[in-house]
This record gives structure tokens, sequence and C-alpha cells, in this order.
């Protein structure tokens, strides 16, 4: 069946016609999320410009907003497009089975902050702002930094409740089965949110490994 | 380090310590603000060649206050896959925005138990492949969301994901909102506060190629007329 469709004009009322937009954005109750790769991926690495625009418009609040905090806000314009620029150039060197584009990318831009710092005679080292002393224990630095952010937005990412497992287990220390009483949440749902949740998490720092300077 | 990493298989064990190493994610952490909005211009240029090919179409007229403007064929619009990316480009970091923007209002809402009222709904007639489907859409104190359950989705040929849309009446214009691969299960969306729901009343479920063509396959499913 082939049925006419068109494109809406792109006034500021209209704003989004026959885009493909992943449902990475939406809430999904009870299935996994598509990753942002599965529908970007394949059309970045054969040269798709347009996934590029995808895969911008996806991270590139995340990559900015770790540029910024890491150089100040009048360095992190250029080095967020130093990030896009180089994954572009470097695209035939992703592989999708080492693990995810977005933390692929956030590896680059750990990259390219270090070589901003110092290029302007910093130390990466000292760089990251300090954080809140009620927050615990949070580890410091360029590469941990870009980590924790690439992870936070993955958990929020993951769905409310699967977020919330994820963070009960790893964060608040608690099992599997504690987390089940706390929450009323059978426990295989329990077991399967975390299975699921970690996967995702894990296939994200794999990405961030596999990034090349 | 987590309190119980036996509950693991040793492959999820050391992501789990990784995790802990790195603690807890903070405030600022998820402190995130957009680029500047010509910084994909900025990019684009330099990525592609020659600089400026992507915002030609964009910067062109597209009639669109004309009758009848628009209306394209589907084969056609395939044609003219890297004009329409390129259109469509300029205005998806702001649709983006709008949809986190509306899915953290929703998570918000829930989890302070805010009432909901459904203002409209439909079943999802079966127009090829398999399946069956409902569609609500719902009221919520930050605005309307899209709420589908479908079971046992069939496409008619090999295809790569599913994809929710809202169509006019007549199909003349269309608007995505989200890819997924499950065949049975629930999908709550936002509306984004600039789609007018009365305006785009048909719920279209379509089956899609991963082609990098983001266009309507033409292979609906199901679809029906929230009323």
């Amino acid at each position: 069946m082939t049925c006419a469709v068109a494109a809406r004009p792109h006034t500021p009322e209209h704003r989004v016609t026959g885009r493909r937009l992943d449902i990475r954005y939406a809430a999904v109750v009870d299935q996994s999320p598509t990753l942002l790769e599965e529908s970007v991926v394949a059309g970045f690495a054969a040269g798709d410009e347009a996934a590029l625009k995808d895969l911008y418009d996806a991270t590139s609040r995340l990559v900015f907003s770790y540029c910024r905090r890491s150089l100040g806000t009048d360095g992190a314009a250029d080095a967020t497009q130093e990030v896009y620029v180089a994954a572009w150039r470097s695209r035939d060197r992703y592989r999708p089975e080492k693990g995810s584009l977005t933390g692929w990318l956030m590896g680059i831009a750990r990259f390219k902050v270090i070589d901003a710092l110092r290029a302007s005679g910093r130390r990466p080292e000292v760089a990251d702002h300090a954080e809140p002393e009620d927050q615990g224990r949070v580890a410091e630095g360029i590469e941990a930094t870009a980590q924790r952010m690439l992870v936070a937005d993955a958990l929020d990412q993951l769905g409310e409740r699967a977020r919330q497992m994820v963070e009960l287990a790893f964060y608040d220390d608690l099992t599997h089965t504690e987390i089940s009483e706390r929450t009323g949440v059978p426990l295989g749902t329990v077991k399967s949110d975390i299975r699921r949740g970690l996967d995702r998490l894990r296939r994200h720092l794999e990405g961030f490994d596999a990034s090349e300077s | 380090m987590p309190a119980n990493p036996d509950d693991l298989p040793d492959d999820e064990r050391a992501t789990a310590l990784r995790l802990g190493a790195l603690g807890r994610p903070t405030a600022a952490d998820r402190d995130l603000d957009a680029p500047p909005p010509d910084l994909w211009d900025h990019i684009s240029d330099e990525a592609f060649a020659p600089p400026g090919e992507m915002n030609a179409p964009a910067d062109a007229p597209n009639g669109a206050d004309a009758p009848g403007a628009g209306v394209v064929d589907l084969s056609e619009r395939r044609n003219r896959r890297q004009m329409v990316g390129a259109k469509v480009g300029l205005a998806a970091a702001a649709a983006a925005l709008v949809l986190i923007a509306g899915v953290a209002a929703v998570l918000v809402s829930r989890s302070s138990g805010t009432d909901t009222e459904v203002v409209a709904a439909t079943d999802l007639d079966l127009l090829a492949g398999g399946g069956s489907g409902s569609a609500e859409l719902v009221q919520t104190d930050d605005g309307l969301e899209l709420v589908v359950d479908v079971s046992d989705l069939q496409p008619q040929a090999d295809s790569d994901f599913f994809e929710l849309w809202m169509l006019t009446p007549d199909a003349s214009a269309m608007q995505t909102m989200g890819t997924f691969e499950a065949t049975s299960g629930r999908v709550e969306v936002p509306v984004p506060a600039s789609v007018d729901a009365d305006e785009f009343p048909v719920v279209d479920i379509s089956e899609e190629l991963d082609d990098g063509d983001s266009t309507h396959s033409g292979k609906s499913i199901l679809r029906g007329t929230l009323s």
C-alpha cells in the first residue's frame, strides 16, 4: 500500500515532520527502549549526513554541557564542534559491537577536552569544578566526569522504574531482595530491570573505552 | 562497591563496580544545556563538503501556504531524500528538546500522583500485516500524552522497526511520535505543545526499514482516528 504523504512546513508551531525520532525520548512502559544507535548507527557508518544530524540532536546537550563544564563557556562550543567533526571523519573506525555510539562520542569529547586544556596551558587533572560535599563521594577529573555524565544520561533514559532499580542497587547498595521488598516490585522484575539497565550502561562505557584520541 | 555483586553475572559485575567507583551522578552531572543554535551550521559546514550544501534546501521557500502544496508522492519523496533530510534537520534540535521536556514532565507528574483524564480514544483498525491495538489521548497537568497499546504486531514484509505517527484526516501531513521494536506492549509519548491533536487526530503505526529515510514508508499496519 502506498499513501501520499507530505512534509509540513517548518513553522515555529509545527516543527517536526517525517523525522524519525527514536523512542528513547519517550517513556516506554514494560518494554526495553530502543537505543539511539539502532536507528542512527547504520546511516552514520554509511556516511549519511542526516544521521550525523540525528546524532547531534540526540547527544549535543550532553556533549556540549560536558565541554562547558570542563572548559568554561568560551571554549565549549569550539570543543563540541571538534567532537562531531572528528566523529564524522573517523566514523569508519566506530564498531557498534564494541560499544554504544553515544559512549564513543563522549570518549572523543574527553580527548578533545584534554587537548583544549593542554593547548591553553591548564592541567586536565585539576580542571573539574568542585563537587558539592553533601553529594557523597564523587570521582573527580575529566575522565570520571565524562563517564558519570554519560551514565546519568543513560540512567535517565532507562525509564523511571528501571532507573530506580539500578540506582537502589548500585548507589544505595540494596540487594535485589531488599529492593523488591521496599518497592513492591516482584523480584523477577527487579532482576530483569537491573540486568537490562546494567547492560545498557555497560554498552555506553564500552563505547567510551573504545574511542581513540 | 555495591553490597550485592554476588547477585550479578560476571560480565555485569565489572560494570557495577565501575559505577560504584564513579559515584552517584550529581545534580551537576545532569545540568545540561543546549549548545548555541548556530553550532550545527558550523559543524555541518566543516564536516560536509562543499560548505553550505546542507543549508540551501532549508533556506528555499517551501510553498507551505499554497493550497495543495506539500502533498508529495512517496516515491518522489524517496528521490528527494537528502533534501528532505536537510530540511527536517533544521528543526530537529528544538523538537528533541520539546520531547525531552515533555518526558521529564510526564515522569514528574507520575511520581507526584497527578490525576489524568482520557480526552479521546480509538481502537486501531488492521490495515495490513497483523496485530491489534488501541490509542488514548490523555490529558495530564503537564500536557497531552498519547498512549498506545499494541498486541502481536506483524509487518507485511521485512522491516526493522515500527513507527508511531499522528496524521491529518486526509494524511496530507504527519508527525512522527517515535519508533519502537516491541510487537506487544504500551508506548506512552508526550504530545509536544506545538502539535494540535485536533489537527492530527489519526493515529498510525507503520513498519519501517532502517534505510536512513525518515519519511513514512507507506506501509501502515494499524490506524484509527481519535474521537
